[in-house]
């Protein structure tokens, strides 16, 4: 029993020893494999995570560079079809590999294999991952359309639907980027693809070369751009913005300037709001919520007009209504228009739409974009602003997501340096480009139907007035004798040079071709032929050098034009002068102006395609539009859409634009038509404004100052004939991150 | 084999009893040896099993760190867009005030570069200081780089190009140390 006993106890300690080790070693193990795993998990974390900055910073690069690519590549094509991008994306993939060839980051060279651009790799840096990307158009071979992956926005919302039967053409690029870190061995990758839309667009609501002057009850959608540099000189602000609630009452005069000195002392980003969400913009605000009535998060002197006029009507909302602008002493024509034009902003069906009150439904801001400077902030400061460039840009910014509110030094508005020479009007000039376009033998016919019992019937010919220019302006700078066209209806029709007339209740179909001599630099030919009231010449012996002759009346080889209560089914036109000559060069529009395209008999669909794209094209001309005495009145009213092109274009009244505006004249001091430092003369302006402003053709009306609201519309495709850059934007809604 | 039996079987015995005896210390020894080698085995193994956990838990929150600062950059443009591509460095490391990517440059240097801030504690998105990170710090650079070198290792002074490489490096200090140690660094473009 004992040597049993003994045999067992020897044995037993070896056993529980190698039991141990086997524990031991199995411990060890399971540790050297967990925290292997956890290496292993951190080391592919920081891989995932390296990877995916990499490939967007890729995607943000080739965004870049192709943003860029795209600026140098123009075409007179007004849309961009399927064809067209066809053709352009060569162009778009030889310059794209060519600027990117031979760079120091290249790991390798671009190439193009297939119709498809590879790009790099690029190299972020010593030891940082690389990415590729490559760039496609449109159909891809192999892409499957009738995926699900085509069910998103912006594919789900096409018609027809997007499918293998009808995928997507070359007006779409693919840019795909993969990258990639670590060692091959234990490289991991992120990829990110994204869809790029080429187009032809202009993207503003306005896009002066001149200064740009807002007035009040003016409101605008879409971005703006002011390339106006001369800040040095009087009146030299790039933008004059006036706020549409400063000189209701003066209590709230009080309370805004009060708001003005915080914004000026805490606004970060220019937008004349102040955001609860940034603790420096609220710094020394006391209950913020308090005074953000329309809880966006933002206090404006939207909020303060509504607090200050409004009622609570139900918890926390406030809402102001004409009785309540009446009662607080404000005028009741200003009241009026102030609620008109708040309130029936944007689209008619969104909440709030005309319903008799101002709220926070109506989202009210002065300018619902960014706002493009190229002038300088200092220079402003220091030159006309003469102090807080606020003073001259009131009203608060509502820019677009992730856009800047306002930008100075802005390089937004290089691309679109349109000169006179970038516009090709020969599609428009071949439609009136048969016998019987021409003014005169469409007139003698229709006076020729004169009835005298009848006052709407077209007048007899050789009637003329004498008017002077600007029209109803309280500082003229000419006068012009004009025959007058009444009650006549003209179908694609020529008006020559030298006519000068007045149109009065006249319907024009199609296309009105103004015609002007385009050699028209002489710095004199503004001021050849400038008469006084009584008619007098205002410059005596002053001639001007038209194609090699001397010329004593220049208003012989211009145009200035009025057309009062007019309607237009179609498009008015201009010949390209190479100079702005605003006293030759000018068409007004006053009265109950009306531009009908979609609801007109008298098109066809093409001519219909073709005439909303633009309604007005007219490129180193004065364009004006409205009354400059009588906002009030109801029968002055412009409705206009698509791109609105001229030298400089004045708007004042009740105008609604669905569209653009884009003028062409740059105004440099002691250059053209700009004698002297007067450039800021030279100015688009939209509202009212007085002489103390720097405008000097109009000056506060005494009976309100009526509405004018601009709502920039991307989807309008531009006219034909214009030279400019095409686009190619990332579509943001097809990020999309991995992929094949 | 000629030896009698019961002197055999006692001497035997006597044998058996010495080695049983013998075999037991020696097996106690040897048990001491290898339990004693598999315990200083497995401690070592686990300070370095500690260590890399450490590394790995780090290496983590280091990562997590540094996407807070691209996130909150990711938004941002590259210059202050009232005061454009003039007057760097002005609002010191204030993030609060930060409005732009260029703000993250800190104050410049000679040549124009920014010299680069540090945020300690660290911050997360929303600009706010993460205090209970007192041992960490993240190092932001930004430089320009040329659109066609953007691996460089030297920057362009600010404002000097349209794009921007924002390079972070968040820092740990161990416990009752003065001295920071690169954990991770992430570096991403920006463009105009």
């Amino acid at each position: 029993m004992m040597t049993r006993r003994d045999t067992r106890s020897r044995g037993a300690a070896a056993v529980l020893a190698m039991m141990f080790l086997v524990i031991f070693g199995s411990l060890a193990a399971a540790m050297a494999i967990v925290s292997q795993g956890n290496l292993a998990t951190a080391d592919s974390h920081m891989k995932v995570n390296r990877s995916l900055a990499a490939a967007e910073t890729g995607m943000r690069f080739m965004t870049y560079r192709i943003t860029d690519v795209a600026d140098a590549i123009h075409t007179r094509e007004g849309e961009i079809t399927a064809a067209v991008a066809e053709d352009l994306w060569q162009e778009i993939a030889l310059t794209l590999m060519e600027s990117m060839q031979d760079e120091f980051h290249n790991v390798d060279e671009p190439s193009i294999e297939n119709g498809v651009l590879h790009i790099g790799p690029i190299s972020l840096g010593p030891d940082a991952p690389t990415f590729t990307a490559t760039v496609q158009p449109h159909p891809i071979a192999g892409e499957d359309y009738s995926a699900s992956y085509y069910d998103r926005l912006p594919f789900s919302t096409m018609s027809p639907a997007i499918s293998n039967d009808n995928a997507l053409d070359a007006r779409w690029l693919r840019v795909r980027v993969v990258a990639g870190d670590g060692p091959e061995h234990s490289r991991i990758h992120r990829s990110i693809q994204q869809d790029f839309r080429v187009d032809k667009k202009i993207p503003y609501a306005i896009l002066a070369r001149s200064r740009v002057m807002i007035g009040r009850n003016v409101m605008i959608e879409g971005p703006l751009g002011s390339r106006f540099t001369e800040t040095h000189l009087d009146h030299g602000h790039p933008v004059h913005v006036l706020s549409d609630f400063k000189g209701l009452t003066d209590d709230f005069d009080e309370l805004l300037e009060g708001f003005y000195g915080d914004l000026d002392a805490n606004d970060l980003n220019g937008d004349n709001r102040l955001s609860l969400a940034n603790a420096a913009e609220m710094d020394g605000i006391t209950d913020p919520s308090d005074w953000d009535v329309t809880d966006d998060g933002y206090i404006s002197e939207w909020d303060l007009f509504l607090r200050h006029f409004g009622q609570e009507h139900v918890d926390g909302q406030w809402r102001v209504s004409e009785n309540d602008l009446a009662s607080a002493g404000v005028n009741d024509v200003i009241a009026s228009e102030l609620l008109n034009l708040v309130d029936t902003f944007g689209d008619d069906g969104r909440p709030g739409y005309g319903d008799g009150y101002l709220d926070a439904d109506d989202r009210y801001a002065k300018i619902q974009g960014q706002v493009y400077l190229d002038a300088n902030l200092e220079d402003w400061e220091d030159g006309a602003a003469a102090g807080n460039y606020r003073d001259y840009l009131q009203g608060p910014i509502r820019p677009d997501h992730n856009h800047a509110a306002l930008t100075f030094d802005a390089q937004n508005n290089d691309a679109y340096q349109f000169d006179s020479s970038d516009f090709d009007v020969s599609t428009f000039r071949e439609m009136v480009d048969y016998a019987g376009s021409d003014l005169a033998s469409q007139a003698v016919d229709q006076a020729s139907g004169h009835d005298p019992d009848d006052p709407d019937s077209p007048q007899p010919l050789g009637t003329y007035v004498t008017e002077p220019v600007a029209y109803g302006s309280a500082h003229p700078y000419d006068f012009f004798d004009r025959p007058v066209y009444e009650n006549m209806t003209f179908r694609n029709v020529k008006i020559p040079k030298g006519t000068n007339a007045l149109f009065r209740n006249c319907r024009f179909i199609g296309v009105t071709f103004v015609e002007s001599n385009v050699n028209n630099t002489d710095p004199n030919y503004n001021y050849a032929g400038m008469q006084e009231s009584d008619g007098t010449l205002k410059h005596p012996g002053v001639s001007a050098d038209v194609d090699n002759q001397a010329v004593e009346d220049t208003k012989t080889q211009g145009n200035n034009l009025r057309f009062d209560n007019c309607t237009f089914e179609g498009a008015v036109v201009t010949d390209a002068p190479k100079e702005f000559t605003h006293t030759r060069n000018k068409i007004a529009f006053n009265g109950k102006t009306a531009f009908v395209i979609e609801g007109s008999s008298q098109l066809s669909e093409s001519e219909k395609a073709l005439f909303r794209r633009s309604t007005i094209l007219a490129p180193h001309y004065s364009v004006e539009m409205g009354t400059f005495v009588s906002p009030d009145d109801p029968d002055e009213r412009v409705e206009l859409s698509g791109a609105i092109v001229g030298g400089v274009v004045d708007l004042r009244g009740n105008i609604d634009i669905n569209g653009m505006i884009v003028t062409t004249f740059e105004p440099k001091s002691d250059t053209g038509p700009v004698l002297g430092e007067t450039s800021p003369q030279f100015n688009t302006t939209l509202g009212y404004f007085g002489t103390e402003d720097g405008d000097l053709e109009g000056e506060l009306p005494a009976t309100g100052l009526g509405t004018v609201q601009i709502r920039y519309d991307p989807t309008l495709a531009l006219p034909d004939g214009i030279l400019g850059p095409i686009q190619i934007k990332p579509v943001v809604a097809t990020y999309f991150e991995g992929g094949q | 084999m000629n030896h009698p039996p019961s002197t055999n079987h006692r001497s035997s015995a006597r044998r058996r009893n010495h080695r049983a005896s013998g075999f037991t210390l020696i097996e106690a020894a040897l048990t001491t040896v290898i339990v004693g080698t598999g315990v200083l085995a497995i401690v070592a193994a686990q300070q370095a099993y500690h260590m890399k956990n450490n590394w790995a838990q780090r290496s983590g929150t280091a990562m997590l760190m540094a996407n807070e600062l691209r996130e909150l950059t990711l938004t941002l443009p590259m210059y202050d867009p009232i005061l454009g591509r003039t007057n760097f460095g002005a609002k010191g490391d204030n993030v609060a005030t930060f409005n732009c990517v260029a703000d993250f440059a800190g104050s410049l240097d000679d040549a124009g570069k920014g010299e680069g801030l540090t945020f300690s504690p660290p911050i997360n998105a929303m600009r706010e200081p993460l205090e209970e990170y007192d041992r960490w710090r993240q190092v932001v650079n930004v430089h320009n780089v040329l659109p066609d070198y953007i691996n460089t290792t030297i920057g362009q002074p600010l404002g000097t190009t349209d794009l921007m490489r924002v390079h972070v490096d968040v820092q740990y200090r161990e416990p009752h140390s003065d001295t920071f140690n690169s954990v991770t660094t992430l570096t991403w473009v920006v463009t105009r």
